[in-house]
């Protein structure tokens, strides 16, 4: 009888130790979850509304920058990675937070974390525009344009409706529109210019692909989707139909890309081509003559200009 | 001898290792933050604009005037061959070298103090008390808020750490190492720690008024009786530390918080309580031996904690006294500088001592109960855990 209470006794306090283990578990398991909420709110920038202009007005970071401006930005970039990091480590289900930390990573200089950012971000919320755009971008930028095509026509496939109701229903974009109340107002209106720049882009990466059939399609597809750079789209549609050899289609987008006021001397120079092998020499040697003079002031390859002005969005 | 020998080298490595870990540390979190208002006043105002005779005789236009610290960051300025930028936005300035040089000595004081408390713990105690109260230095959000601010308080940190450690080392008679034996401190080793604490006395005294409370509530308590002690543990400091009040120009102050706030930032609450339950408990043993005149419920290890507990709590009253201070000094219409909890930040290094050492008591105290030991244990390291998670993981981010 007397060992059964003392077998009770050692039940009894053992069960007591184990209790109050368990509860020290929940305990910690309930801080850590506080913990996190209270390092997000610390580490949280004061203000989002320079990571909207970083977007707009910086290249990319190289490590070894000592200039002051870029030491500033950096400073801030660094602020905003900082956080959006703890949120992916802490919130891994928000796919918007992989991208803004992607975003900010690729400003920063670190390609490969920004790549894997928007692969996560694009996993999770795969209807998006701009993550499907951004990676697009990065690729294209690191010339691996087999990679960057897919991304591009991704993005081209996504509806405006999901990527804003995205936007809406995001708290890392609700931070955003705090200090930016037209931030929705603004993507809604951007929406055509930016598709239209993805389409570009495609373009820019098919023509290094010398998929020219698919070039074609692609760069008419833009022209009737819209938009105020139809120029380029000519342009680009001509190019690939004068590869293709089919020169009167190659005459008449190129020199409906001039009738756009997009005068560049490539655009001149394939006319002139398209022409001379449609047998119209004398007006070609016209335009080789106006391809040349222009050259002399605007040297620079149409897909060189495009690639320097590509910023993430 | 051999032993004991590999013991205090590895002690003395492990030590020198943390101090590298945390110098990496203290500038990781100096390149997170920005330098702001206050430092840059401190730099221009005190730092750059006056010679090290002008800081020694007092003539800084600082209210709080600590001329050991600018002299040791013109020291420092001059080493690096820095100057402040004078093109910066008003009240913040973002450039990295400014953000490590400027805190470089700031960094290196709250890094000593955190080893320090490691070595020791890990010293005379062990090393698990150690990593215990390294691991609640870190979890104070005081130490992480100034532990690179570019302003006196990381020198005032670890001076008061040293202070405590010091007075616990005098008044603690015994070896405390559970497992070795009780050794009665030598005279000479006496001598040596007091020599050290009147060192440490003087060096308070040239970094803030407030040290003239921590002086004397030392010497109070040590309670010498001849004059040559007396003279150099609390009377030259207290001297210098006025002289130096004296030159400061006076600014008016103004409350925004309540007093248990302002002491509650610089000591948890839960602290608090645990001081509470440590004196309720020992005043039960005294209570037990004295009154009861019966056999000691408790190891006597409660006890061994008065001369700490009775220093922990005149710090306490000093703190209360500088606040009843200000207030009756308070200026209307709030006018003058807020009082901030980091004019109490002294009783931070104080704490965290008393923490760790009323820990290991607490755990002995219960020796002849090992269920409930553990279990004590258990809770100790979970308070402990929680403490972490709540003040030192979100500084351990802004470091990414």
């Amino acid at each position: 009888m007397k060992n059964k209470i003392e077998i009770f006794k050692l039940i009894g306090k053992w069960g007591i130790t184990a209790s109050f283990f368990i509860y020290c578990l929940v305990i910690i398991i309930h801080v850590y979850e506080q913990a996190k909420i209270k390092t997000l709110n610390h580490i949280m920038p004061v203000s989002f509304n320079h990571l909207l202009e970083i977007g707009q007005s910086v290249n990319k970071i190289s490590s070894g920058s000592a200039d002051k401006k870029d030491e500033k930005v950096h400073f801030r970039l660094k602020e905003y990675e900082r956080y959006y990091r703890a949120v992916t480590h802490y919130m891994p289900q928000y796919g918007e937070a992989h991208g803004m930390y992607g975003f900010c990573a690729y400003y920063l200089g670190k390609e490969r974390s920004a790549i894997a950012s928007y692969k996560r971000a694009i996993a999770l919320t795969p209807d998006f525009f701009y993550f499907n755009s951004n990676l697009g971008i990065i690729y294209f930028q690191k010339g691996d344009y087999e990679r960057a095509v897919e991304m591009f026509k991704k993005a081209i496939r996504t509806s405006p409706e999901k990527t804003l109701k995205t936007v809406l229903a995001s708290k890392i974009y609700r931070q955003i529109m705090v200090g930016n109340p037209h931030l929705i107002q603004r993507m809604a209106a951007n929406w055509i210019a930016n598709r239209q720049e993805t389409y570009q882009m495609l373009i820019l990466s098919l023509y290094q692909l010398h998929d020219f059939s698919e070039m074609f399609l692609r760069a008419q597809e833009a022209i009737q989707s819209g938009g105020q750079r139809n120029g380029f789209f000519y342009y680009y549609a001509g190019l690939a139909a004068y590869e293709l050899k089919d020169y009167p289609k190659a005459a008449a987008f190129l020199a409906g890309c001039l009738k756009r006021e997009y005068e560049h001397p490539d655009t001149l120079h394939y006319l002139g081509l398209s022409l001379k092998n449609l047998g119209q020499e004398d007006m070609a040697d016209n335009f080789f003559k106006r391809a040349a003079e222009l050259r002399a002031s605007k040297n620079a390859l149409l897909s060189e200009e495009i690639r320097a002005a590509v910023k993430l969005f | 001898m051999k032993i004991f020998l590999f013991h205090l080298s590895s002690t003395k490595i492990v030590t020198g290792l943390l101090f590298c870990i945390l110098i990496g540390v203290g500038f990781n979190l100096a390149l997170s933050k920005p330098v702001w208002n206050d430092e840059i006043y401190t730099q221009i105002a005190s730092v750059e604009q006056h010679s090290y005779r002008q800081m020694f005789v007092g003539q800084i236009a600082e209210g709080n005037n600590s001329p050991l610290f600018y002299s040791l960051q013109k020291i420092i300025c001059r080493l690096f061959q820095y100057q402040f930028p004078l093109d910066h936005n008003p009240g913040v300035l973002e450039d990295g070298k400014s953000q490590i040089i400027l805190r470089l000595g700031p960094n290196v004081f709250m890094s000593l103090a955190i080893c320090l408390i490691f070595y020791y713990f890990s010293r005379y105690y062990s090393y698990w008390v150690g990593i215990y109260g390294l691991a609640f230095a870190l979890s104070s959000l005081m130490v992480w808020m100034y532990w690179v601010e570019a302003r006196p308080y990381g020198l005032w940190f670890l001076l008061t750490t040293v202070q405590a450690v010091l007075f616990l080392h005098l008044t603690t008679t015994n070896n405390l190492s559970e497992t070795s034996e009780t050794v009665e401190q030598n005279p000479e080793s006496r001598n040596k720690t007091l020599g050290w604490l009147i060192g440490t006395h003087f060096l308070l005294s040239f970094t803030s008024i407030f040290s003239v409370a921590q002086v004397v509530i030392v010497a109070l308590l040590l309670r010498f009786r001849d004059l040559k002690r007396n003279l150099f543990l609390a009377l030259g400091p207290v001297c210098i530390a006025l002289f130096y009040y004296a030159r400061a120009p006076k600014y008016q102050f103004h409350f925004t918080k309540t007093f248990v706030q302002l002491i509650t930032e610089c000591v948890p609450q839960d602290q608090i309580l645990m001081f509470l339950l440590y004196a309720a408990l020992g005043m039960g043993v005294v209570f037990q031996q004295r009154i009861l005149r019966q056999k000691m419920l408790f190891d006597r290890s409660l006890r061994e904690g008065r001369h700490f507990m009775l220093y922990l709590f005149l710090m306490f009253m000093a703190a209360l006294a500088v606040l009843v201070l200000f207030k009756l000094g308070e200026a209307h219409d709030q006018k003058g500088f807020g009082i901030t909890h980091r004019y109490f930040i002294f009783l931070t290094p104080v704490s965290l001592v008393a923490t760790t050492v009323f820990s290991v008591h607490f755990i002995r105290a219960f020796k002849a109960w090992p269920w409930l030991r553990i279990n004590i244990v258990m809770g100790l390291s979970v308070w402990m855990i929680i403490n972490f998670l709540r003040n030192g993981m979100w500084f351990l981010w802004m470091m990414y």
